[in-house]
């Protein structure tokens, strides 16, 4: 790993270089290239199949890009390398995600499932959690205590203790959002958060996801086929199509391009 | 829900207290037979299955919150039984000490094999881990195909144990390791294992390094088997290996079964499922004269009960009892609406 260009401006959050990923022949993502601000939603949108969700997996490092670098500020200020970090290590830096399909625990409640968020924060060992030792079990009372404030700002706190397999898909939805809240994070990623849910409750989303960022004071990152939702939320996005770079600006500036019309609807004639 | 514990219902449902009153009825049952009660055999049979039960919490939580199915439980459970008689018989000392190298090779072993068979999951696990369990089987029958323990060498504390002491210490030991388990379960490492279980991908992003999860269930359940092998030896104290079923794939199956029978994902289902494929033959059946001229029809029984849950109750004996308690839920709360309307009704 280069050590050498670990610098960031004073307020990138995330710093895409570079980023490629073959699978077989396929380029998935080619040669992208985006940053993100401090306190900043960003946008990723394209055509189905451009190449967004790897894009993630590559930041995440559930793929392995086979080149380029990610860049990101951590928790305590310093600059790192992500590329060949752990999957599991990444959430310690503050960088944390959803999945495009809910992926929740349907064995675990409502709140457990929202604890796991808080995983690495868990101080006590494992000798002390076996032998329930007051440490432990004021170290889980508290994290249960700050778990029900982040349900209670999701609008969630009701479900506390339901099984998570039977709610609704919106309530799903809202428990996943939920469970990046807990970790401190300095950038949440989110994959699609409003697909499958009805207009009142993209509506609601969209509050949500401007409250996240100002009650936390984190960057936000969305992959996202709703047009309206990323219109109204995002600051700034990036358009990609085939995993290539097409365009980067505000909202208006990505509506007017030609490029992404193109991508969207065909060329025309 | 540990603020309001004032009123005795909430008491009883606190798992220590749990484990404590039904470790009490097991002393119980010991003590009525020392006074002749109950038979003594039925005393004995009923140590027996909780030896069995203490491995089987182990694979509770490797089967059912970790979602790893191993069949190594049987070579581990040699690790315990040997170490009890290369310490007390051959070396003559007291019983803590066989505990602690028990607890060490055990460890260590776990560590081990599980850092090289956990890269693989699913039913290629199970075979790693049956072929590993077969390979202890045989060294230890090459070293020593018979071991005995004498009673003049099997002291703790200075006093003997003779099965009846040995039956208290069993019940002490299970009691200690379901409240172990039960912490573990309510614990984050608890929450990580059930985590890791459902969905690696969600696990991983929340920071859950699967090896280091897995490893640690493994190792638990590689633990208790060897406990479940000293107590084995400490209470029956001797075991012939090339004709006893101990160390063979029907002690990992059995085990297994017990688990699926009793519902994975419950302890007290556990012993339920222990008891009925190794208690109650051993208890009941084994008295009733049919089965003693015609002990092929035993196991039999066992079968039928365990296709019959399977089929009907894919959760366990522990799907049976939350189901009832449900229905009785619901009739109380239709019962309390009823009253309601009623009231309702009169104003």
């Amino acid at each position: 790993m280069e050590n050498t260009n670990l610098i960031l401006d004073e307020d990138e959050v995330l710093r895409v270089k570079d980023l490629s990923i073959n699978f077989g022949g396929l380029k998935a993502v080619d040669n992208l290239s985006f940053s993100i601000k401090k306190n900043q939603v960003f946008g990723l949108i394209g055509p189905n199949g451009a190449g967004k969700t790897t894009c993630f997996n590559c930041i995440t490092q559930f793929y392995r890009p086979t080149t380029g670098s990610v860049l990101f500020r951590t928790k305590n200020g310093n600059v790192e390398e992500l590329v060949g970090q752990n999957v599991h290590d990444i959430i310690k830096k503050g960088l944390v995600r959803t999945f495009q399909n809910v992926e929740l625990i349907p064995e675990l409640s409502v709140m457990e499932n929202v604890l796991l968020g808080a995983h690495v924060d868990f101080k006590s060992s494992l000798f002390a959690q076996a032998l329930k030792l007051p440490k432990a079990r004021k170290e889980e009372q508290e994290f249960r205590e700050r778990t029900m404030d982040v349900l209670e700002f999701m609008g969630i706190a009701d479900y506390a203790n339901s099984l998570c397999s039977g709610l609704p898909y919106g309530v799903r939805k809202k428990v996943e959002m939920a469970r990046t809240l807990l970790c401190d994070p300095k950038l949440i990623i989110f994959d699609e958060p409003a697909a499958g849910l009805n207009d009142v409750e993209t509506d609601e989303l969209t509050l949500h996801i401007r409250q996240i960022m100002e009650k936390y004071q984190c960057s936000i990152f969305l992959v996202e086929h709703d047009m309206g939702l990323v219109m109204n939320v995002c600051d700034r996005i990036c358009a990609i199509s085939f995993g290539k770079f097409l365009a980067e600006g505000t909202p208006a500036e990505i509506q007017k391009n030609k490029l992404v019309q193109e991508a969207y609807l065909g060329e025309e004639g | 829900m540990e603020n309001n514990t004032a009123s005795p219902k909430n008491i009883l449902k606190n798992p220590p207290v749990q484990i404590i009153l039904f470790g009490i009825v097991l002393c119980l049952i010991q003590v009525l037979s020392m006074n002749g009660v109950i038979s003594s055999s039925f005393a004995f049979a009923l140590g027996n299955t909780l030896i069995y039960a203490v491995m089987a919490i182990g694979f509770c939580l490797l089967l059912g919150y970790s979602g790893l199915a191993s069949l190594g439980t049987a070579g581990f459970i040699g690790i315990g039984t040997y170490a009890v008689y290369y310490i007390m018989q051959e070396n003559g000392y007291p019983l803590f000490l066989a505990f602690l190298v028990t607890l060490g090779i055990s460890l260590g072993l776990g560590v081990v094999v599980g850092f090289i068979s956990l890269r693989i999951e699913g039913i290629y696990l199970a075979i790693l881990t049956l072929g590993l369990s077969e390979i202890i089987r045989n060294v230890l029958m090459a070293i020593k195909p018979t071991i005995k323990l004498e009673l003049a060498n099997s002291r703790l504390f200075g006093i003997q144990m003779n099965d009846r002491v040995a039956y208290f210490l069993i019940v002490i030991i299970y009691c200690l390791l379901m409240w172990v388990t039960s912490n573990l379960i309510n614990s984050p490492t608890g929450r990580a294992m059930v985590a890791m279980k459902n969905s690696t991908s969600a696990a991983q992003a929340m920071g859950i390094s699967l090896m280091k999860f897995r490893l640690m269930a493994f190792v638990i359940a590689t633990v208790y088997a060897a406990l479940g092998g000293l107590l084995y030896m400490v209470y029956v104290r001797n075991l012939t290996t090339s004709s006893s079923l101990l160390l063979t794939l029907t002690t990992s199956l059995n085990i297994l079964g017990a688990v699926i029978i009793g519902g994975s994902k419950s302890l007290w289902g556990t012993f339920v499922g222990t008891f009925i494929i190794y208690g109650i033959q051993s208890m009941f059946l084994s008295r009733i004269p049919f089965f003693v001229k015609n002990p092929a029809f035993i196991t039999m029984v066992t079968g039928v009960l365990i296709v019959v849950v399977v089929m009907f109750f894919p959760g366990g004996i522990a799907q049976i009892a939350s189901n009832i308690s449900a229905s009785f839920k619901k009739r109380k709360l239709a019962g309390a609406a009823a009253a309601a309307e009623e009231k309702k009704g009169e104003e």
